[in-house]
């Protein structure tokens, strides 16, 4: 049966599925954006080199650096850390040893240089570095050749 | 008082023009936005971390860095730049915010802390992805 169309009014074209269109792009940006977002950041000294340092300050009174190294190793492809205390631990014990390790201590005035050996991935020194923050140690530099 | 009904211009549909305009707008909005976020952030998977803060700093150079087969890629808010010059184009920064691929070898990142080194860049803001687990989910 053929539809008759109402004389009093204006016809025009049927917006709805553009809207639709519209609504669904504008929730995927939204979608988008806040799947970029989840992104924060873990502050980190660049430390000066030692040899440029040694060269122009010729001190023989110098008092020792402060600062503990800490240096990530891969043994049998299992990421393990050193220089903190005696041992070796793997990195997923890593947090428990450092917590005793820094036990009585005031972690503000601990000042770490975290190195990495060959095959180290840049993961593996971030969660070393987030495991010292969580222990509140906020002075910890990368080491750079 | 009654209300006189607006003149009809014959549609018995809601004016759908004032709510295009606005989602349009806010696509459009998206679109810059989601477009600035991906010239700043390039294609990478960062490392994991369950501390971190928010922190942006407007000024601040995002230097990213990645593998490209065995080369190393590094780009300052999304301008490729060779390592030796990679000084001298964040030096104007006021912060360098490092974002480098969580895979990447740390022995292949260490030269471009140097580099920033050299430039005067005394610290960096490690670009993480924000994880609950702890180590990062997994190491």
């Amino acid at each position: 049966m053929r539809r008759t169309r109402d004389p009093r009014h204006i016809y025009g074209p049927n917006l709805a599925p553009m809207v639709d269109v519209v609504l669904v792009i504008l929730i995927f940006f939204m979608a988008s954006i806040v799947f970029v977002g989840p992104e924060w950041f873990l502050p980190a000294a660049i430390p000066a080199d030692h040899a440029a340092e040694t060269a122009e300050v010729d001190d023989p009174y110098a008092l020792p650096d402060p600062t503990l190294s800490i240096r990530i190793s891969m043994n049998q492809n299992i990421p393990v850390v050193s220089g903190l205390g005696a041992g070796i631990v793997q990195l997923d014990a890593f947090e428990a040893h450092a917590a005793k390790q820094i036990q009585g201590i005031d972690p503000q005035a601990i000042n770490i240089r975290l190195s990495a050996q060959d095959g180290v991935t840049w993961q593996h020194v971030v969660t070393a570095q987030d495991v010292l923050t969580r222990l509140g140690v906020r002075n910890i530099a990368l080491d750079a050749p | 008082m009654r209300r006189r009904r607006p003149p009809s211009n014959g549609s018995r549909h809601p004016n759908l023009t004032p709510m295009i305009d606005v989602v349009m707008c806010l696509i459009v909005f998206y679109l810059l936005v989601g477009q600035l976020a991906s010239d700043q952030r390039s294609d990478l998977t960062l490392p994991r971390s369950a501390t971190g803060d928010e922190r942006l700093d407007a000024q601040a150079a995002f230097v990213n860095v990645r593998l490209d087969g065995d080369s190393l890629v590094v780009d300052v808010d999304g301008t490729l730049v060779a390592l030796s010059r990679l000084g001298p184009t964040v030096r104007a920064a006021s912060a360098v915010h490092l974002r480098a691929d969580a895979s990447l070898p740390y022995e292949r990142l260490a030269p471009v802390l140097g580099e920033l080194r050299n430039a005067g860049v005394r610290s960096v803001r490690v670009a993480t992805e924000q994880s609950s687990m702890p180590f990062g989910g997994g190491t």
